[in-house]
């Protein structure tokens, strides 16, 4: 057992997932609304 | 997409996200490959293929040890149909769009001139008995040759040939809930080129040094080095047509801080 590919994968671990969390709650907080003169070409 | 979205916040939760998932499978694909190495007695290295081999043979192996495999395996073909299903809308889509963009074309206008060429192409190359083959080489060399290198090539010329960089992160910013600042521009014109030219080297080099898969070379140098010179050809073609008169090519920023100022 290789205890630097444990403390590796921890830290990946951390990273990923503890990132993907942040990433969620901070998208979800700067949550907006289209204003009405900027709707694309495609709507 | 509005123009205000929050681009640098989506792609933050994209790029994690996938990550994530990907470190979540890597787990599970080398602890059920340990578990077959060691079940045969040989090497990890030795049952682990990737890509097709591993979907196809390793997996089903997978899960026909495991209990209620049946199930698994039908849950697990389910989410492979549903991958590549949403992995080809995703990819189709840049295509379309780029379509779309230069002949000023209505949406089902352009996906139809992509889609029905592709599907033609698709059914003549991939639908043979010879096809996973195919598969399997225009794949590899369209990922190694065609993606990375346009991925290095639009960074680079962004970056030192039009020096659009600080233009781009103020888009990004406005409306972004993460700033670009200095750190983004470095990453962008400096570490990610580095770090994709490596990865290109090394792949250009094992590429010329050994046959992929050890196919033969006359079905390497047509679907695998012929895919990914004609997509290049193809790319400098299509920028030379002409944009359509009513295309805007203009920065629509810029635009509006002229009439601001």
């Amino acid at each position: 057992v290789s205890s630097t590919a444990i403390v590796m994968m921890v830290i990946a671990m951390l990273i990923l997932w503890g990132g993907l969390v942040v990433a969620i709650v901070n998208l979800n907080r700067s949550k907006d609304v289209p204003r009405e003169e900027e709707l694309h070409r495609d709507l | 997409v509005h123009r205000h979205t929050d681009m640098t916040g989506s792609g933050m939760v994209v790029g994690l996200a996938n990550s994530s998932f990907e470190l979540l499978a890597g787990i599970g694909v080398f602890a059920a490959l340990g578990f077959m190495a060691q079940a045969n007695g040989v090497a990890v290295n030795e049952v682990a293929t990737d890509g097709i081999g591993l979907a196809f043979i390793g997996f089903p192996t997978i899960i026909s040890e495991a209990p209620a495999g049946a199930l698994i395996g039908v849950l697990f073909f389910g989410s492979l149909v549903i991958a590549g299903l949403t992995s080809l809308v995703s990819v189709i889509e840049v295509v379309i769009s780029a379509v779309r963009d230069k002949f000023e074309m209505s949406r089902t206008g352009a996906a139809l001139a992509v889609t029905v060429p592709a599907t033609i192409i698709s059914l003549l190359f991939f639908s043979t008995t010879s096809g996973i083959y195919v598969l399997d080489i225009v794949d590899h060399f369209i990922n190694q040759f065609g993606i990375l290198l346009v991925a290095v090539v639009s960074m680079l010329v962004l970056a030192w040939g039009l020096r659009t960089l600080p233009l781009l992160a103020d888009h990004l910013n406005d409306g972004g809930s993460i700033r670009l600042g200095l750190w983004w521009r470095v990453l962008i014109s400096v570490v990610a080129p580095i770090a994709l030219l490596y990865v290109l080297a090394r792949g250009l080099w094992t590429d010329i040094e050994t046959p992929y898969e050890g196919y033969p070379t006359w079905m390497l140098a047509v679907f695998g080095w012929g895919a990914a010179v004609a997509v290049i050809v193809f790319g400098f073609l299509a920028a030379r047509m002409r944009w359509r008169d009513q295309t805007p090519l203009t920065d629509p920023e810029s635009d509006r801080k002229e009439v601001a100022s």
